[in-house]
């Protein structure tokens, strides 16, 4: 695809102006046009980031405060997304509960990420004994069912949104190690590491300077993705009673409390759904774009 | 190749020990024990605690415990349940038949629906039906699984008088019957796996359109589908079992809210009971099972990988 080629090319049009808010402007517009779908998910995020920073600006009812007469009323020009069952306004607890899924996704993909780089670097650096006994603790802690880990994480410590975090984070550092190595292995062995190393570079200047912004690419992806994982996982958490306690007004929790009112009021369970499916839509979508602009194998394919 | 087999079988020995102390070790941190829970059902006085600690081997050291677990484990002794003193062996096999039935199923369902939408994102790549195709099977992912199971169920109750049965055939008294009463929670399973597969199959297409022998292939005049099907897609279904198998590995313990939805009895389902109650013998039979069915999956992908993949057999 041509558009697709220009995004990585930004020299192949002369720029007439050669200012570089035009050039930039032109390069983002060509990101668009290549990507329309990783374009529509990066606004969605952004939005939601909007979103989670004004939830005070944007909600128009306390969050945790409902009135007796008004309890699972259906969408209407003051409830925009009607009320649940202890008639609050469900608009607002929504545009609050972007913050505890952007809090627990971005939270846990942090804490995820930093210790899959240092154990994945770690890894692949030290090689040898260590890498073995590395991967069989990686190997073990891989096969091990995810949801006894989470349940009885969430037993010990409580189901809060730190908690959460953690649990979600260290799950992720766990799932995704194994994709950091196998990238730093990679950029290891290429021929600018060996010359780093030859001019008497330190393995901690290698490792800093040279590997880790080479693998900033699978890094990025496997973020992304895990973002969605870690949303989605809080919902199905809450479903099984072990996610955020009330009141915080989480997604996962406004749709498993809501689920008994599905026939009831139809249109008001809907939005915490929407609002979980686009955010990690948005998310995978981002993703997937990311993949294809910073994976040099699909670069220009067909 | 018999050498390889055996090396890596080898290798799971020192895995599953991490993985069994670790079962043992989490399991008892959660707070709350289960004597306690026996004594309040039964409503018992407080100074049988000893007595009953001692029956069911609780006050061993933990050491002691853990030794005594595991050397039954070896000799495929998982333990008795502490609640209904029933092996627990016997307990968790008729449920682990009824979630493996239902991950193969899901496994399945995710293939047909991703291999299609996978070529086409391939093949058409930035046409409108790529841009829909894809979407459907990203929003797979994004939709948490309860959620879609409950609206089936409450929107197929109210619309096509659908209700999930009451009871399950057991896999093998009719295993035709129990594929269809697990269609619909498969389905959800595997329309969220989908995603995942699809851009596996996405991405093995593209590159393996890029190789010379398509080149050559194209060259002296095949038809695109020859090419696509006879070619193409053989190698480039390579990585998609792979992707598919480690899924399929997963779901083993990825069924539970589906089971619970959809009321299937499943193991799922038991080990969130058995964690409320606490029912040391039960979770970590359960845990340890489905920890050897991902180690296994995994080696047999990894096999199954080197098998079909020339390149890697002989080098």
């Amino acid at each position: 695809m041509q558009s697709q080629m220009g995004a990585v090319e930004p020299l192949a049009i002369p720029s007439a102006s050669g200012s570089s808010t035009g050039r930039r402007l032109r390069k983002a517009f060509r990101l668009v046009r290549g990507y329309p779908l990783g374009a529509l998910g990066l606004a969605v995020v952004l939005l939601m980031f909007l979103v989670a920073i004004f939830a005070p600006l944007i909600a128009t009812h306390p969050v945790d405060q409902g009135s007796g007469d008004a309890i699972l009323l259906p969408p209407s020009g003051e409830h925009f997304f009607g009320t649940d069952e202890y008639g609050r306004d469900v608009f607002s607890r929504v545009v609050y509960g972007a913050r505890v899924s952007l809090y627990i996704g971005f939270g846990s993909v942090a804490v995820g990420m930093v210790a899959a780089l240092l154990l994945g670097m770690i890894s692949a650096y030290a090689g040898g004994f260590v890498d073995t006994v590395f991967q069989r603790f990686i190997d073990a802690a891989m096969a091990f069912p995810p949801l006894v880990f989470l349940l009885v994480l969430a037993s010990v410590f409580g189901s809060g949104v730190w908690q959460l975090i953690l649990a979600l984070g260290i799950l992720g550092a766990f799932r995704n190690t194994r994709v950091i190595r196998a990238a730093v292995l990679s950029v290891a062995s290429t021929q600018y590491v060996e010359a780093a190393r030859v001019l008497g570079a330190s393995n901690t200047r290698i490792l800093l300077r040279h590997v880790l912004p080479n693998i900033f690419g699978p890094t990025m992806v496997v973020a992304t993705v895990w973002l969605g994982v870690a949303i989605i996982s809080e919902s199905s958490l809450s479903y099984l009673g072990l996610g955020i306690q009330p009141p915080t007004p989480s997604w996962g929790r406004m749709l498993s409390d809501l689920r008994p009112f599905m026939l009831q009021v139809p249109a008001v369970v809907m939005f915490p759904g929407i609002a979980i499916a686009v955010t990690v839509f948005a998310f995978n979508v981002l993703g997937d774009a990311l993949r294809d602009i910073l994976d040099p194998r699909m670069r220009g394919a067909r | 190749m018999h050498k390889l087999l055996l090396q890596r079988l080898l290798l799971l020995i020192p895995t599953l020990l991490l993985v069994s102390i670790a079962v043992f070790g989490m399991v008892r941190a959660v707070p709350g024990d289960v004597i306690s829970i026996l004594l309040a059902e039964q409503k018992l006085a407080g100074n049988e605690r000893e007595e009953l600690a001692a029956k069911l081997g609780l006050d061993k050291p933990i050491v002691i415990q853990y030794v005594d677990w595991v050397s039954g484990v070896v000799r495929g002794d998982l333990g008795e349940s502490l609640f209904t003193g029933h092996p627990v062996r016997e307990d968790i096999s008729e449920k682990f038949k009824v979630t493996a039935f239902l991950a193969i199923l899901a496994t399945i369902i995710s293939l047909v629906i991703a291999i299609p939408i996978g070529a086409i994102a391939a093949l058409r790549q930035g046409s409108i039906l790529d841009y829909f195709s894809r979407s459907f099977a990203l929003l797979g992912i994004s939709l948490p699984n309860f959620w879609v199971g409950v609206a089936i169920i409450m929107y197929g109750s109210l619309w096509f008088r659908y209700a999930p049965p009451l009871r399950y055939a057991s896999v093998e008294s009719d295993p035709l019957l129990l594929a269809r009463q697990l269609f619909l929670p498969a389905l959800v399973l595997g329309w969220s796996m989908a995603g995942v597969v699809m851009r596996m199959v996405r991405t093995a297409l593209l590159e393996v359109l890029r190789d010379d022998y398509i080149r050559t292939a194209r060259a002296k005049g095949l038809r695109e589908r020859v090419i696509l099907w006879r070619h193409a897609m053989k190698n480039a279904m390579i990585p998609v079992i792979t992707i598919s198998g480690i899924q399929l590995a997963a779901l083993f313990g990825g069924t539970v809210v589906i089971e619970s939805v959809f009321n299937i009895p499943g193991v799922g389902r038991l080990l969130v009971e058995s964690v409320a109650l606490r029912d040391y013998p039960v979770v970590q039979g359960i845990a340890l099972v489905m920890t050897v069915l991902v180690l296994l999956v995994n080696l047999a992908v990894d096999i199954s990988y080197r098998y079909l993949d020339p390149r890697i057999r002989l080098s």
